[in-house]
């Protein structure tokens, strides 16, 4: 039986960040599919919006609870929460000048959406919950806001409840960190900065950081026939040319590949697995397998 | 005089008369994360710059991808790019993300006191960076100094890979919208009279009477009352200052809506892209406003004809080279192949997609997917594909 991915991470919350369009929600996706092939209950969180989840889970999204937490919803849950009753919240937030002031409050947003994650963590009702954050730089940011909160308005409920939704959602020991990253030097420079990032503001490293979309060494041997040919048959020079331009491109992507790597390692992640390049779009069921393979080599 | 130099002027009410058409085309890249957006956007400026059109482009991608691309320096203030080709008509920019917020204050508020109670307020010190939508303000900011320093006849801009990128259309507008909102002064009148005693103990009865008193004690009771305190004396600053907004949301409304700026939204053949630009579309459309383009970018058209001759060099045995050799190349090929065939088949399918969710009017074009490594070869490479794509771009 394959190890699988969901045991690389210990933590009941798993957040799953990096750069936009490097494939995050398919590998958050992939954990939370793989977590639920392994017996867990598994819950996959997306905010606002759950069409990218809904795409990569696809027909196996039985398997795996969909949870897309919507702002209006999440706002008036938490501050019910806090008030006592959603009847004042909800009366709250549809008051026609307090519902702008709200929307006013600086990362309210943020923190309504990590209350619910607190919420979800604390029903029991999953043994796994796999987050899908934004984008690096803003990642960072979410989750710095319950802490900011709890700093900024002491004991009043709101930065009580700060405080907690940090000891239990945030803290390191209560919730990982996946960062997704591709072998291209820019990116994979880019993910060492949000590494670097995370250790100085929030004072953890990435527990797996997933290097997608990897390029196969071509065989040896190519580029020699190849020169050959050119020398050999002078008519077929320009196409040889232009082809040993291709094979070098592709020999240069490897290299970025392997720096990649090297990067990758250098950020102390514990885990640092490889994605094959699949050039087209990968369900989650197959990308939950490549991670088992790579996880257990 | 401020170090983002968003000129003041026309800020204030003197700017009510609309302004005159722009003599500035301005083109608006949007695009969700990985379709290669920067390198397009960098690729849609030189071709500009071919053209000798005067270009500066402006990437709020805070990675170092556009100099990359440029194979140059590109820092705070527009500079020249030394590519041959550019001709010296292609300049580029970059804000810096960390700095500007604090810059950006430095030119909303003019009063030095007044300037530095607002960064010395702990809402703005803990939440400032998080306040939504700053970013976009400071991206339009300096959008609109370059615009109105009449430098330019094209700026390209390269916005954030978000779908959510166009929330800066609207959001001059909707923050002007709640500065005149009654809450806020409403809030702001309160920071001058929040009294503990009073606030924390009002009777709690006759849920459905909103009363101001109601909602000052829930208020109060949500976010305590230093707080409150704090977030209203912000409140209370930023409305004072409400004119220097109106005459920034009215600039940047007229700017976004002038019909010589154009929009494009840069694709991928992947699912992922394919719905960040359907969402796009609909986006725009409810600002009312439509895409002139929509690009297709790395669609894999026909492979390159030197592979298929050499494979038939192949089967024409016209190889002397250790059989291994030959093996290598044999399986190098047909991997090729067969990645050209799914990029192909994806490129295909997604550029019949994207023809059915184009608005009347909007162009769907493709570019192709580049076999070379070096970024500026790529730009290079792609700049010559827009020059191909037809006329007015």
């Amino acid at each position: 039986m394959p190890i699988g991915i969901s045991s690389l991470l210990k933590a009941p919350v798993v957040y799953v960040t990096g750069k936009g369009g490097v494939g995050k929600t398919t590998v958050a996706a992939a954990i939370a599919y793989d977590a639920s092939r392994h017996g867990q209950r598994a819950a996959l969180v997306e905010f606002d919006d759950g069409e990218a989840g809904e795409r990569t889970l696809g027909a196996d999204r039985s398997h795996v609870a969909h949870v897309v937490l919507r702002y209006d919803k999440s706002l008036v849950d938490t501050l019910g929460s806090i008030l006592g009753a959603k009847i004042i919240a909800r009366a709250l937030v549809s008051h026609h000048a307090l519902r702008r002031l709200i929307s006013a409050v600086p990362a309210l947003r943020e923190f309504a959406f990590l209350d619910r994650v607190c919420a979800l963590a604390s029903s029991k009702r999953y043994d796994r919950i796999i987050v899908d954050l934004p984008a690096s730089g803003h990642a960072l940011d979410w989750l710095r806001v319950p802490n900011a909160f709890a700093r900024f308005l002491g004991r009043s409920p709101l930065g009580v409840l700060g405080r907690r939704i940090h000891d239990e959602v945030v803290a390191v020991g209560m919730s990982e960190i996946v960062v997704v990253t591709l072998a291209e030097p820019l990116v994979v420079k880019e993910t060492e900065q949000l590494c670097e990032r995370m250790k100085n503001e929030l004072g953890t490293v990435p527990s797996v950081v997933v290097v997608n979309r990897v390029m196969m060494p071509d065989p040896d041997g190519a580029w020699e026939a190849v020169v050959a040919l050119a020398e050999r048959h002078p008519a077929l020079a320009s196409d040889a040319k232009e082809l040993l331009d291709i094979l070098r491109a592709r020999s240069d992507q490897v290299d970025d590949t392997e720096y990649a790597f090297g990067l990758a390692r250098a950020v102390q992640a514990r885990h640092v697995i490889r994605l094959p390049d699949a050039a087209a779009d990968p369900s989650a069921a197959d990308v939950a397998q490549w991670l088992c393979a790579e996880a257990s080599s | 005089m401020s170090p983002i130099d968003m000129s003041p002027e026309g800020a204030g009410p003197a700017s009510r008369p609309a302004p005159p058409p722009m003599g500035t085309r301005l083109s608006v890249c949007v695009g969700g994360g990985g379709v290669g957006k920067t390198t397009t956007s960098a690729a849609l400026a030189l071709s500009l710059a071919q053209r000798k059109r005067k270009t500066l482009v402006i990437t709020v991608d805070p990675a170092r991808r556009l100099a990359d691309a440029l194979g140059t320096e590109v820092g705070r203030h527009a500079q020249p790019v030394t590519l041959d080709r550019a001709g010296g008509m292609l300049f580029a920019r970059m804000p810096d993300s960390r700095m500007s917020l604090d810059d950006f204050v430095l030119w909303l508020f003019e009063d030095p006191v007044q300037r530095q109670r607002v960064m010395n307020n702990p809402a703005y010190r803990e939440l400032g960076d998080s306040l939504a939508g700053v970013h976009e303000l400071i991206t339009i900011g300096l959008l609109q100094t370059e615009i109105d320093s009449g430098h330019w006849d094209e700026v390209v801009l390269d916005t954030a890979p978000s779908r959510h990128a166009l929330a800066f259309l609207t959001y001059p507008s909707r923050l002007l919208g709640l500065l005149e909102a009654k809450a806020l002064a409403w809030l702001a009148a309160l920071a001058s009279t929040a009294d503990p005693s009073q606030a924390e103990h009002k009777p709690k009865s006759g849920l459905f009477e909103w009363g101001r008193s109601k909602a000052e004690a829930i208020m109060g009771k949500i976010v305590g009352l230093d707080g409150l305190r704090n977030l209203s004396a912000l409140f209370a600053d930023m409305v004072s200052v409400r004119e220097r907004w109106a005459g920034l949301a009215r600039r940047t409304d007229h700017l976004l809506r002038n019909p010589s700026t154009r929009y494009l939204i840069i694709g991928a053949p992947t699912g992922g892209a394919m719905a960040d630009a359907a969402f796009l579309v609909d986006n725009l459309g409810r600002n009312g406003l439509k895409p002139s383009a929509i690009v297709l970018n790395r669609a894999e058209s026909e492979p390159p004809l030197c592979e298929q001759r050499v494979m038939q060099a192949i089967s024409d045995a016209l190889f002397d080279v250790p059989e291994q050799h030959l093996l290598a190349l044999r399986n190098t090929l047909e991997t090729m192949q067969n990645e050209h065939q799914l990029r192909g088949q994806a490129a295909t399918r997604t550029m019949s997609a994207l023809q059915d969710i184009a608005p009347a009017g909007t162009r769907v074009l493709r570019l192709p997917f580049i076999h070379r490594s070096e970024p500026s070869a790529i730009v290079i490479a792609l700049a010559d594909a827009w020059l191909a794509t037809g006329s007015d771009l």
